[in-house]
C-alpha cells in the first residue's frame, strides 16, 4: 500500500502501489470494506490505483471510532491478502462498419497498420473494468494493446454517439449516453450500458472483464434502440 | 398540486442526494445547502430529506391548487404573495389558489421551498432529486418549467392553529410572529475566510504557492453552476506527475493546468485527475452552495480535529433548533 490519507473531513483516499496490477487489490480492498458494513461509510469509489471512502463525520464520532483508530483499521485492512475475484466476464457485441466506427481509418493511418489489423488487435484484447467515471456507467478498461496507444484527438467532439467504443492513451472507454468526447471511435456497441429502471443500473462494475465480438450492420440494428 | 406558472432561472427538485452510487459515475447531488433543506423540512414538519424546490436567483412562480404549509428558506429574496411580502424561515400557510412569486436574490444564490409533505418524484437510485446534467430523477430529469405538475405528499395535521388562524385571515397567506434565526455560524462576518484541509497534492504548490493559496483573493466566475464554482485569482503552479483518476467529493479545491481553481461542489463528477490542493471542511457547505458569480472568497487552513469539532458543534446548534421548533409547532 502506498498511501492512506484524508480527503477532507468526510472522505479517505487510500492508494497502492503505483506498479502494482491493482485492480485485483482495489476490489479485494472494497469487498473487504463491505463486508465491515459501517453504517458511518456512505459511498465506496473504485478507481485505477485507489479507493475513495466517503463517510459521515458525526456518525463516525457516535460510533466508538475517531478517524485515527478509524484509518488504522483501514491500514489494516487494505493489506489484507485478496479473496477470489467475483468478477464476471461480459461479451459485448461491437460494430466496426462505417458509420459506427467513426475514426478507425485515421487510427489505421496513425498506427501505420491496416484497418483490419486494428481491428483485430482490439478484439484479441481481453479489458479489465478499472473504474466507471466521467459519466454514469462510463467504463475505462485496461487492457488495450500497446500497439494502439495514442494521444487525444486534437480536437474533441461535442457529441460522441451513445455505444461508441473508443480509445486514447491506454485505455478503452464507452460512451453509455451521447456524450462530448476527445477519444478515438473504433466502433459501437448496441448494448445498453446504463439505464436507471435496471435493478443494477449499470451494466459493467469496476473489476468487471470485457471483451468484443464482432456483429455487422444488420446484427447492430436487430438489437434494437440503444 | 404545485403548479409551477415560471421555472425562473434554474429551479429544480432536489432531497438529500442519492449517496451510495458513486462506483457506478452517479454523482451525489441533491440540495446545495444541506442545512437550509433540513430546516426547512423541520419548518414544516417534514423528515430532514424529504424534496422541496431549489430556486437558483430569480424567477420561480408557482401556484397551490390546495392549501398547503411552507418554509423558504436559504438565500435571502424577494418572494412575495399577492404582492404582500412573504417571510422567510417560518412556517407559512399558503390559501388554496394562492401564487407566490420569487424576485431577485438579495443574499446568497439558492432559496430553498419546502413543503409539508415533501415534493414526491419517483425515487430513482435512493433519491428523489435531479440529476440536471445526467437527466434523471425529480421532475422529468429536469429544471422546472412552466406548466410543470408537482405533486406533495401527504400532509399530516400539524400546526392547527396556524391554519385555523388563515381561515380568520383575509390575506393569501398566514405566519406566525416567530422565525428560527436566519442560520449563520454564530458571530462570524459573512466575509470569513473559508477553512480549507490539505489536500492529498498541496505539498506541489511549494512554500509560496501555498501561502498565496491562503492569503489571496478569488473571485467566483460566471461559468460557476451546480457541479462547481469556478475561481479567479492569482494564479497557482502545481508542481506534479499526472495524476491518475481518483475519487473526489463536495469541496475539493482541483487545480488545473490554468492554474485556476475548482471548487467540486454536489454535482460533482464522481472522479478527477486533477491536483487535489485542499478540501473545504464540511461545515462550509452552506456557505459554498450560497456563493455566486462575482462574490469573493479567501482561504485559511484548517486541521481535520477543528474540521471535526466545528461540524459536531454546529450539529448540537441544529438539534437545539430542532427542539425548539418542536415546541412551537405544538403551540401553533
Amino acid at each position: 500500500m502506498r498511501r492512506i490519507g484524508p480527503l477532507g473531513d468526510s472522505a479517505v483516499l487510500v492508494e497502492f502501489e503505483r506498479d502494482a496490477a491493482a485492480a485485483p487489490t482495489v476490489q479485494g480492498f472494497c469487498a473487504a470494506l463491505r463486508a465491515r458494513g459501517w453504517p458511518f461509510m456512505l459511498d465506496l469509489v473504485p478507481a485505477f490505483r485507489s479507493v475513495c471512502i466517503h463517510y459521515d463525520p458525526l456518525r463516525l464520532d457516535g460510533s466508538g471510532w475517531t478517524p485515527a483508530t478509524w484509518f488504522a483499521e483501514l491500514e489494516t485492512l487494505s493489506s489484507a491478502p485478496e479473496t477470489g475475484s467475483g468478477a464476471c466476464l461480459h461479451r459485448l457485441p461491437i460494430c466496426y462498419e462505417t458509420g459506427f466506427g467513426l475514426d478507425l481509418d485515421a487510427v489505421a493511418q496513425q498506427l501505420g497498420a491496416t484497418v483490419e489489423t486494428l481491428i483485430e488487435q482490439h478484439l484479441a484484447a481481453v479489458y479489465t473494468v478499472a473504474m466507471i467515471g466521467f459519466a454514469p456507467g462510463f467504463p475505462y478498461l485496461e487492457g488495450l494493446p500497446g500497439r494502439l496507444r495514442l494521444p487525444r484527438r486534437a480536437t474533441p467532439r461535442s457529441r460522441v454517439p451513445a455505444g461508441s467504443v473508443a480509445i486514447a492513451e491506454d485505455l478503452c472507454g464507452i460512451y453509455p449516453v451521447q456524450l462530448p468526447g476527445g477519444w478515438h471511435v473504433l466502433g459501437r456497441t448496441p448494448v445498453r450500458l446504463f439505464d436507471v429502471h435496471r435493478h443494477s443500473p449499470s451494466l459493467l462494475q469496476a473489476g468487471d472483464r470485457v471483451q468484443f465480438e464482432r456483429i455487422d450492420g444488420r446484427q447492430f440494428e436487430s438489437f434494437g434502440p440503444c | 398540486m404545485l403548479k409551477v406558472l415560471r421555472g425562473g432561472q434554474l429551479s429544480s427538485v432536489q432531497d438529500a442526494g442519492r449517496m451510495g452510487f458513486q462506483a457506478l459515475g452517479v454523482t451525489p447531488g441533491g440540495a446545495l445547502d444541506t442545512v437550509a433543506l433540513r430546516v426547512g423540512n423541520w419548518l414544516v414538519g417534514n423528515a430532514d430529506h424529504l424534496a422541496a424546490i431549489e430556486m437558483t436567483w430569480a424567477g420561480l412562480q408557482v401556484s397551490f391548487t390546495e392549501d398547503a404549509l411552507i418554509a423558504l428558506t436559504g438565500a435571502l429574496a424577494e418572494v412575495s404573495c399577492e404582492a404582500l411580502s412573504v417571510p422567510f424561515w417560518r412556517p407559512v400557510w399558503i390559501r388554496r389558489g394562492s401564487v407566490l412569486q420569487m424576485g431577485q436574490v438579495i443574499e446568497g444564490a439558492r432559496v430553498y421551498l419546502c413543503v409539508q409533505g415533501g415534493i414526491v418524484t419517483p425515487t430513482v437510485m435512493g433519491g428523489q432529486g435531479t440529476d440536471l446534467r445526467n437527466r434523471f430523477g425529480g421532475h422529468a430529469g429536469r429544471a422546472l418549467k412552466a406548466g410543470d405538475t408537482l405533486v406533495v405528499g401527504p400532509q399530516p395535521n400539524r400546526y392547527p392553529r396556524l391554519h385555523a388562524g388563515l381561515q380568520c385571515s383575509p390575506a393569501g397567506f398566514a405566519s406566525p410572529p416567530w422565525q428560527v434565526s436566519m442560520w449563520r455560524d454564530s458571530g462570524m462576518p459573512a466575509d470569513r475566510p473559508l477553512r480549507l484541509l490539505a489536500g492529498p497534492q498541496q505539498s506541489g504548490l511549494g512554500r509560496q504557492g501555498l501561502e498565496s493559496l491562503h492569503s489571496a483573493q478569488f473571485l467566483v466566475l460566471p461559468q460557476s453552476d451546480r457541479q462547481a464554482l469556478r475561481l479567479q485569482g492569482v494564479a497557482l503552479k502545481a508542481r506534479y506527475d499526472r495524476q491518475p483518476s481518483a475519487g473526489v467529493c463536495f469541496g475539493v479545491l482541483q487545480l488545473p493546468p490554468d492554474g485556476h481553481p475548482i471548487l467540486l461542489l454536489g454535482d460533482h463528477q464522481t472522479t478527477g485527475g486533477y491536483p487535489v490542493i485542499g478540501v473545504t471542511a464540511s461545515v462550509e457547505r452552506t456557505r459554498l452552495a450560497q456563493l455566486k458569480p462575482g462574490d469573493s472568497v479567501r482561504f485559511v487552513p484548517c486541521g481535520q480535529d477543528e474540521a471535526h469539532r466545528l461540524l459536531q458543534e454546529r450539529e448540537r446548534r441544529l438539534m437545539t433548533i430542532r427542539r425548539e421548533l418542536a415546541q412551537r409547532a405544538e403551540c401553533g
